[in-house]
């Protein structure tokens, strides 16, 4: 009687044990999936007037839009710039808004590229045809990347930068605009 | 002080870059084209009462991979109707090596071209023409002058999605003496690698 017992309370406590193991390595994974995970990570189609929109609602006082491709060079290149402007200027208000024009169908190759440059923020890949996309942006704007377009607290535009940036250059333009907001 | 440099700086990064007009003539070039086969080759002395195509490609950029099977087949078409067609690489190699002689010449094997694949040995093509990105096509009419400038079509993803096809249309307008309905348009391309000025003096 005893015995039989002491057997049920063990395989209960085996068993909470088990569940116990089995939810912390999820949450565990979870953790994962966002930051290392490349299938955690949001990268949202967008249009034109939506990253326009993006830019007016975001409170931030500088905001930076980077258009970039995983087979673009110098995109590649600059893009770890961004991402270390953003972890020195986001207590100041830096918004950064990274938008892939890679084909669709490469979204893998977009997801790889970001999860090994650990972006744990949401991103975007164009999706519109080129000529609107590149109109609404802005008028001078070719078609050809590395771009990145550089706005104030107010949502006007500031910078338009049809090349690639140095962490330098880029700081400097972020400063720039923190300044000229007062 | 500083303030003052920014100032300056922006300026000059918000000053238009150089761009061919339509309506232009082609710009001059000091210096020629070498083909992949090693010859050279004039623009300036390219004449064609039915136009002649020029177009800025690479081998790397996935744009210019998109559209190269349907631009092959366009310029070796508009060969046969008498268009002069010459397609450009005016990246740097030593910035991208895909783009070197060598898998241009694979290149211009795989897909059959009929026209010359031209090495723009100092970038200054792409320069006078005020190109920017592959890849990017200006054609013009038989009074040499440009009648039209920018992307294939609007779809370089899906060829089955086009719905414009903008260069053939503003090709065959010109041909028949008709007005060219869209005569510019923009789209998504790798910047050109330019190669770096050795002398100003080189340039326009």
């Amino acid at each position: 009687m005893n015995a039989s017992k002491i057997f049920k309370i063990a395989i209960v406590l085996v068993a909470v044990f088990v569940l116990i193991f089995v939810l912390a390595q999820r949450l565990h994974q979870k953790s994962d999936l966002a930051t290392n995970d490349p299938q955690g990570l949001l990268i949202t189609p967008i249009k034109a007037e939506d990253i326009l929109e993006i830019v007016r609602k975001k409170s931030g006082k500088v905001t930076v839009v980077n258009f970039w491709a995983t087979f673009c060079g110098p995109c590649v290149e600059e893009f770890p710039h961004f991402i270390e402007a953003r972890k020195e200027f986001q207590k100041e208000g830096m918004e950064l808004v990274f938008v892939s024009l890679d084909f669709q169908s490469d979204i893998e190759e977009v997801r790889r590229f970001l999860a090994e440059q650990r972006v744990d923020f949401e991103t975007f890949i164009k999706n519109q045809p080129d000529g609107d996309f590149i109109k609404a942006m802005h008028p001078e704007w070719s078609g050809a990347i590395p771009v990145t377009l550089v706005y104030n607290a107010k949502a006007e535009l500031k910078y338009f930068i049809p090349k690639a940036l140095t962490f330098e250059e880029l700081k400097e333009k972020i400063m720039a605009v923190l300044k000229s907001n007062g | 002080m500083k303030s003052v440099f920014t100032a300056m700086l922006s300026v000059l990064v918000a000053a238009p870059v150089f761009a061919l007009d339509i309506g232009e003539s082609m710009p001059k070039v000091r210096n020629s084209l070498t083909n992949i086969d090693g010859t050279k080759i004039s623009l300036d002395e390219m004449k064609s009462d039915k136009g002649i195509l020029v177009f800025f490609t690479c081998n790397h950029c996935p744009y210019s991979k998109a559209w190269e099977a349907r631009y092959t087949k366009l310029g070796n078409e508009m060969m046969k109707k008498g268009v002069k067609v010459v397609a450009i690489n005016s990246n740097d190699p030593t910035k991208q090596k895909e783009d070197d002689i060598g898998p241009m010449k694979d290149k211009a094997k795989r897909l059959g071209m009929k026209f010359p694949y031209t090495v723009d040995e100092t970038s200054d093509f792409a320069r006078s023409f005020g190109a920017t990105r592959t890849p990017e096509f200006f054609f013009f009419n038989g009074e040499g002058k440009l009648a039209y400038k920018g992307a294939f079509d609007d779809n370089a993803e899906n060829a089955k999605g086009v719905k414009a096809n903008y260069l053939r249309d503003a090709m065959t307008a010109t041909m028949n003496k008709k007005a060219v309905k869209v005569a510019e348009t923009k789209s998504i391309g790798c910047g050109i690698k330019f190669r770096e000025r050795r002398r100003t003096a080189d340039i326009y």
